[in-house]
């Protein structure tokens, strides 16, 4: 009998009330929907952020989100006055009564305890564009997984030892934490006051942001919806839900293993790919900055835009519409693109996803609101200001350039997994922005 | 938790057999025009085939040529066709078609499997020199394409394989889509299922599993000939790298549509494995029997 894939019990979880079977995302012949996706985020512990108008099941999806962790979730509402030390800290007057009694001083680090929310694998935080951006701040830390209160750090979540093996097969023990942040924010556009931007260094946390306006319901979904509702409108919580924790803490220590030691066959293209992201992506042939996107500094990409690089169409945009992968990002990506290849063996064992196809998945979802598409104008006159769309149709480039470079690609990876020196007459077609895969 | 310093020596490549970087069609002869069809005169000429005489042709009976590679598998079973034909060969197998022409069709699965074993037994070259062990292994030096379809039923891990395929070797020169759209249920040939509990596609195989193996089997068709072949290629698989584990038997599943592709089989840095997975427009690979001389010279 086969083994069962470590996620299979995952792909199982339906949703509690969220209903929308709209494909968000396939992957070898397998539609992934909004909560499918979400799972997979879960899996491999990727914060998550839903984004989009309101009333379109955003709140109902965090609340299903919550059940999975058995409603244990620390709960924020975003607000200017927002507190967020104040969901992990107590008081303890203890030492002041005492110092009172006996004499002496007692620091305020003293009066401190931590609350029992640091155990709490889940933070949700909702409606989280109605606070400013310095109060959005003060979430950074949690969503990398952390509270700091009074200059001592406490990591959030609960922890398990776990057993790893290395790419060498050695052993080696390591206490694996979990913790995770979710969010939503309503779009703004006038329906409610009060929201504003948010913040690019806690966008940059929340490794995977849905706008949930481009995956509506199906007409069948909103008959299932209407029928379900039971003469209530309100928000439907799970009063006891069981707890899953459990099943995404071992699917994230079984994606950890996984980034220790990947699989052989897939690990080539992985780290070609990689690359792309980071060194593929900055190419723009602009002699005066090395060729490099990253060099153009602040003139790109009006500079792309003025001097209309580019022959084709595609190309153009792919000169002026998207900035390379920061390191952080392309991780991201790649680590997502790993989950959402996992998740789709569970749900279909026969189906073989590739390491470039669940890439180019990943770039569609995490691209549009990594930064990296980075020319809000082009956005607005080509995509009717959608990231989305316009990740996509980037996302459809770089596909392109991929299956144009694959028998490249193949044949690199071929010599150098031999070890072997790479013919120079290979090395001469590693140009542009394929230059990335020569070294 | 070790960093290694060299990450690729974990890689595990692609098949590269039809790679065109790390296998580039050979330059022209000099004196060859550009475009000379694949396969014409010494071009197509391998190192196991003895010296060319006369017009061109291999002199001997039982020699098999190693035609140039072709950027689709239609183009190659044309230029097999066209070379057949200018040479009116006799040694080549063929089909009738439906108005009762003949039509050379290339080599069945289990002729390339033959050819392979042929070449490998043969001691000595034409002019008696002992053939040197590269030599004798020249024919697993690139995949071989065959005749023999591989058909998949859709949303299914149901296959069929047919022998000599009719669309495949009647295939319009200009095909160039990744598979034949075909009614399955027209489909004549021998049925098997990738799903059997117990038997492994897509993976490599022991010796034992292979001669055992449903599709091996039905592929070759030739209980022996499997036997003999597999005894062939383990041992050197074992020598040369090492392994106990080749001649994956590699299939499509659950195929949102109906779809004909051709099998072949690898060279034997791919262990010499059965592919029925790969694109009809990527590149085609074929081995033609050469032309048997009369005694004197003409063709």
């Amino acid at each position: 009998m086969a083994d069962t894939h470590p996620l299979q019990s995952i792909v199982s979880l339906d949703a509690p009330t969220y209903n929308n079977t709209t494909p968000v995302v396939a992957l070898a012949g397998v539609n992934l929907t909004m909560w499918d996706v979400v799972k997979v985020a879960l899996s491999g512990r990727f914060n998550l952020g839903l984004y989009g108008e309101r009333g379109m099941g955003k709140s109902q999806l965090l609340a299903d989100v919550r059940a999975l962790f058995g409603n244990n979730a620390g709960y924020v509402l975003g607000r200017n006055d927002l507190d967020i030390k104040a969901l992990f800290r107590q008081m303890d007057f203890g030492p002041l009564h005492a110092a009172r009694e006996h004499g002496g001083v007692v620091s305020q680090a003293e009066l401190t305890t931590v609350t029992a929310n640091i155990y709490r694998p889940l933070t949700v935080v909702e409606e989280i564009n109605r606070c400013a951006e310095v109060v959005q701040n003060q979430l950074l830390n949690v969503f990398e997984g952390f509270i700091e209160l009074d200059g001592v750090e406490y990591a959030l979540g609960g922890g398990e030892r776990a057993t790893f093996r290395d790419i060498d097969g050695a052993e080696w023990k390591q206490n694996v934490l979990y913790s995770i942040g979710v969010w939503s924010a309503n779009y703004g556009n006038g329906g409610y006051t009060g929201t504003v931007s948010m913040d690019k260094a806690f966008l940059e946390r929340s490794h995977l942001i849905l706008d949930v306006d481009n995956f509506t319901p199906q007409p069948k979904d909103l008959d299932h919806i209407l029928l379900g509702s039971g003469a209530e409108v309100r928000l439907k919580k799970q009063e006891k839900p069981e707890d899953k924790t459990k099943l995404f803490f071992d699917a994230f220590t079984f994606l950890k293993q996984k980034s220790y030691k990947p699989d052989p066959a897939e690990f080539g293209e992985e780290l070609l790919l990689f690359r792309y992201l980071i060194h593929g992506l900055d190419y723009i042939p602009c002699a005066n900055a090395d060729n490099s996107k990253r060099k153009m500094k602040a003139v790109w990409p009006s500079k792309a835009e003025e001097d209309n690089i580019g022959t084709s169409d595609n190309e153009k945009l792919q000169y002026r519409l998207i900035f390379p992968a920061s390191v952080r990002s392309a991780m991201t990506m790649m680590s997502f693109a790993r989950a959402l290849r996992e998740y789709t063996k569970a749900a279909k064992p026969e189906a073989s996803p590739t390491v470039m196809e669940s890439l180019i998945a990943s770039f569609k979802l995490i691209g549009a609101y990594s930064g990296m598409i980075d020319n809000p104008q082009r956005v607005r006159e080509d995509f009717v200001g959608n990231p989305y769309r316009a990740a996509g149709k980037i996302a459809d480039i770089i596909q392109d350039r991929l299956i144009a470079s694959q028998d490249l690609r193949e044949a690199l990876i071929h010599y150098q997994s031999k070890q072997e020196n790479v013919p120079s007459r290979i090395l001469d077609e590693c140009k542009a922005d394929y230059a990335c895969f020569r070294e | 938790m070790t960093n290694p310093n060299n990450p690729w020596k974990y890689v595990k490549a692609a098949d590269v057999s039809r790679n065109p970087y790390v296998n580039p069609p050979p330059p022209p002869a000099p004196g060859m025009p550009l475009g000379t069809p694949a396969g014409g005169t010494a071009r197509g000429a391998s190192p196991s085939t003895p010296p060319v005489t006369g017009s061109g042709s291999p002199a001997f009976s039982g020699a098999y040529i190693l035609m140039d590679r072709t950027s689709t598998y239609a183009l190659g079973v044309h230029a097999l066709q066209e070379a057949c034909q200018q040479e009116g060969n006799t040694a080549h197998p063929h089909s009738i078609a439906d108005d009762g022409s003949r039509i050379y069709r290339p080599l069945t699965f289990k002729e390339n499997i033959e050819a392979r074993m042929k070449e490998y037994n043969t001691a000595t070259n034409a002019d008696g020199s002992p053939r040197t062990e590269e030599q004798k292994l020249y024919l697993f030096s690139r995949w071989l394409d065959s005749c023999m379809g591989i058909a998949y039923k859709k949303k299914s891990t149901r296959f069929t394989l047919i022998s000599e395929c009719e669309q495949l070797i009647t295939i319009a020169s200009d095909f160039n889509s990744t598979f034949m759209p075909v009614s399955y249920r027209s489909i004549r040939g021998i049925e098997l299922d990738s799903s059997q509990r117990g038997i492994v596609y897509n993976d490599w195989l022991t010796q034992d599993h292979v001669i055992n193996h449903p599709a091996w089997k039905a592929a070759v068709g030739d209980d022996a000939l499997l036997r003999e072949y597999a005894g062939i290629v383990f041992p050197l698989l074992q020598t040369k790298y090492n392994r106990d584990t080749g001649m994956a038997f590699f299939v499509d599943q659950n195929p949102d549509e109906v779809q004909l592709r051709a099998l072949f089989v690898s060279n034997l840095d791919n262990n010499s494995s059965a592919y029925g997975v790969n694109n009809l427009n990527s590149s085609g690979s074929f081995l033609r029997v050469a032309h048997r001389r009369a005694p004197g010279g003409s063709p």
